[in-house]
């Protein structure tokens, strides 16, 4: 992914820069979607339960937040693009950190992992702003698109108004926060703010701004809750950004999970064998999921439904691989999340 | 006819030829060491073993020519007199996720004594049981399709 974020010229100088920043937006909210699930499908059902609401609780968040960029770039006349064999990063991929760039892995549940998750999440500096030749962080990129969007659509301009093309709230549910239907300028503002805080923090507290957005319970941001995971406590009323969670223990048990193998490809196994029909099965599913959720991006909000479906039914053929023992180490098969067209 | 001990595999080559689906469909399941324990517990280790050799070796030796094998699972298994109910069994554990009392005439003749009453095995064997996947529907109460999905047309062939 870190191709992609430094590929774009850093700065929003027209509408067509904010376009491509929002589709790339939409690339790496999804891009962290594939390694949290596998994390989370890798922990069997009734095992490592807090652990588990944890990381569903995130990976709904980048969904809405996927959601979010796509309705802001239809909202200003652009065409999401999901259904195209670059929008899946390829894992290992390499994201920006804010000194370095680092790999993230498909792998199952487990302490590196949950690091790697944290480096995902790590709040930028208040204030960073975009570097000259290339965006260092995710915060900086989303920085930029906030400053984009407010001068490039001064008064309302580049809004279609086109309500049709929004997924709304009905579209949605699950969790995660409300959808927002973006129309005009301070709508795609409140959107961009939930990506933010929910990511990164609000205003620099350990909250995630879901309270004062959408008048829910309070919620860390996520760098917050994987280091709850990490430490196995919870963050007490006491705790702030500077230290380690200090508030009741969270039980992980790090031997509970699916020993599936990182990184795991359908080439992996042999044209004609189950598991390589299972794989592709897996990739088919996946690759139609992509291709509905363009369509409901690009007219037909109310696929959506159709696309939750298919998630559902992902996630249990997930499960399935890595059920499957594939080696003589002792691992297991699982989904590998790559780009292929059903025959 | 090799004198090895059995195994989950031998089991999965049998459960494969008396379900119709695919080992690996059935190891994703996460059941196949379960209901093997199961069988190995109710019936005993010998007549087990038996079954899992004769499934097996018919596995092994028709795979891919699916009409001798099935001919083959006919005659060596589903029509021997010790064999065959305990076949039957197997199948419908695995496409209902319950085991059935053997019979009393079955077990008189193998000389079991006692035996388990029917039983559902397990919440995941209700969960991953074939029959959901032969109709194209999931477990009601669990494994959700997600909301509104049920006013999608069916998925044709």
């Amino acid at each position: 992914m870190i191709n992609r974020l430094a590929s774009i010229r850093p700065g929003i100088k027209n509408i067509d820069d904010l376009r491509a920043h929002l589709q790339i937006a939409i690339e790496l909210e999804h891009s962290t979607i594939p390694p949290y699930l596998c994390a989370l499908y890798s922990i069997p059902d009734g095992m490592n339960v807090q652990a588990a609401q944890v990381i569903r609780s995130v990976v709904m968040e980048e969904m809405l937040h996927l959601t979010l960029a796509a309705n802001i770039l239809n909202a200003i006349g652009g065409s999401p693009d999901l259904d195209n064999p670059d929008f899946i990063p390829g894992y290992p991929t390499r994201l920006p950190d804010s000194s370095a760039h680092f790999k993230v892995h498909l792998e199952r549940f487990s302490k590196r992992a949950i690091k790697t998750f944290m480096k995902l999440e790590r709040p930028a500096k208040a204030g960073a702003m975009p570097e000259a030749d290339n965006y260092q962080t995710i915060g900086q990129f989303y920085a930029a698109i906030e400053k984009g969007l407010k001068e490039i659509c001064r008064h309302n301009r580049h809004f279609n108004r086109d309500r049709s093309i929004q997924v709304k709230p009905e579209h949605y549910y699950g969790g995660g926060g409300g959808v927002i239907v973006v129309d005009d300028l301070d709508s795609a503002m409140e959107a961009i703010k939930v990506i933010v805080a929910q990511g990164e923090g609000l205003d620099h507290t350990l909250f995630d701004g879901d309270r004062k957005i959408f008048g829910e319970n309070r919620e860390f941001a996520h760098y917050y809750r994987f280091n709850e995971i990490r430490r196995e406590r919870f963050y007490s009323d006491h705790d702030s950004v500077k230290s380690n969670p200090s508030g009741a223990p969270l039980t992980v048990d790090w031997d509970q999970v699916y020993p599936m193998k990182i990184n795991p490809r359908a080439a992996d196994y042999p044209e004609g064998s189950e598991l390589r029909r299972k794989s592709d099965e897996f990739n088919v599913g996946y690759t139609t999921l992509l291709k509905n959720l363009h369509d409901t991006f690009n007219g037909r909000p109310d696929w959506m439904m159709k696309s939750v479906g298919d998630m559902y039914k992902l996630k249990y053929l997930a499960v399935e691989l890595m059920r499957v023992p594939c080696n003589d180490k002792g691992e297991t098969a699982g989904p590998a999340f790559e780009y292929q067209k059903a025959e | 006819m090799k004198n090895k001990q059995s195994s989950v595999d031998d089991f999965l080559d049998l459960s494969s030829l008396l379900t119709g689906f695919d080992k690996v469909d059935l190891q994703g399941t996460g059941l196949a060491e379960i209901y093997r324990k199961e069988v190995l517990g109710i019936i005993g280790a010998q007549i087990t073993t038996e079954i899992e050799k004769a499934g097996t070796a018919i596995y092994r030796k028709y795979r891919n020519r699916e009409k001798l094998m099935e001919e083959a699972v006919r005659t060596e298994i589903l029509s021997h007199a010790v064999l065959g109910p305990l076949a039957k069994n197997i199948t419908s554990m695995w496409y209902l996720g319950v085991w059935n009392q053997m019979p009393q005439a079955w077990l008189d003749h193998v000389g079991i004594k006692q035996t388990a009453p029917s039983h559902v095995i397990s919440a995941d064997a209700y969960k991953e049981s074939l029959v959901w996947r032969v109709v194209g529907s999931h477990p009601p109460g669990a494994k959700q399709p997600g909301y509104g999905t049920w006013s999608l047309p069916p998925k044709t062939r």
